[in-house]
């Protein structure tokens, strides 16, 4: 009987250290450590996406943005700028922010959501939603498909872009 | 860095409740004083930043100041210590406050937006 026992007895005792070893994917410390892998994740795609804005655009040539007052031109670019690169950060942003759910859902801690609320606000102000109100979204949405302003831009305050109608 | 002329000249100006709103939400996001330590020494016009409560100087941002593509390039390599995406945060708020205001407050708005 004893000898019988002791293979029962070598099987228990390997599931209880490797029970030990490997963590519930749901424990506090995994979902942190999810979080913060996530999180570092997201800040190379930034350095990934930043490094792309370094290009330096000089003409656009558009006749809607050629229409557009000089101010508004301006601000038009500045929404493109910032749909382009959350699009060059989406994937990694959207993986962050699950992580945080979960985190944020199952420990009840919500330190890092208020952070990410505080990283995600656009600042967009009511004077800027005025200067757009008359224009339609779809406009400057096809703006973002140009190619010379698909990929993450900067745009430079103070430093004139040549803006052209279509040479048709 | 692409600066106007290569020159951001800055004369001082009496900050706006806007400007003043911005960089108190630019410190929530990251501590300007202890990003802008060592440049307040040379640079006493971003004092701006951390206000006069702030010890590394005996007194506020002088009257009239005007600020060098040097100070900026300085006040570019000091903001790189920011994690890039509170960087990119402090990007927007400059945006949002440089579109509206004017004068002075317009080009000091204009050069910190282009400096991040």
């Amino acid at each position: 009987m004893h000898y019988k026992l002791s293979p029962l007895i070598f099987v228990l005792l390997t599931i209880s250290v490797n029970a030990q070893s490997l963590s519930w994917p749901y424990d506090h410390k995994s979902l942190l450590k999810e979080l913060k892998s996530t999180y570092s994740q997201l800040e190379i795609k930034h350095g990934f996406c930043q490094d792309l804005r370094k290009r330096e655009i000089t003409q656009i040539e558009n006749n809607w943005l050629y229409a557009q007052p000089k101010k508004k031109q301006e601000l038009i670019l500045h929404v493109v700028s910032s749909i382009v690169y959350e699009r060059c950060t989406e994937a990694e942003e959207a993986q962050y922010t699950m992580a945080l759910m979960n985190y944020t859902s199952e420990t009840g801690d919500k330190t890092f959501l208020n952070e990410w609320l505080l990283l995600n606000k656009s600042y967009y102000t009511k004077e800027m939603f005025d200067e757009l109100a008359d224009i339609d979204p779809a406009d400057i949405l096809k703006l973002a498909e140009l190619p010379v302003l698909y990929y993450p831009f900067k745009l430079l305050l103070g430093v004139d872009i040549t803006i052209t109608k279509e040479n048709n | 860095m692409k600066l106007k002329s290569q020159y951001c000249e800055v004369k001082a100006f009496n900050p706006s409740p806007r400007t003043k709103e911005a960089i108190k939400e630019m410190n929530r996001i990251s501590d300007m004083s202890t990003i802008l330590q060592r440049m307040l020494m040379f640079t006493p016009f971003f004092q701006i930043f951390v206000g006069p409560s702030h010890k590394a100087l005996p007194s506020a941002a002088p009257s009239s100041y005007q600020l060098s593509v040097q100070d900026w390039i300085l006040f570019a390599d000091s903001i790189r210590a920011v994690g890039l995406i509170e960087r990119r945060q402090l990007e927007k708020i400059a945006f949002s406050v440089a579109n509206t205001a004017r004068g002075d407050e317009r080009k000091f708005w204009e050069c910190v937006y282009n400096a991040l």
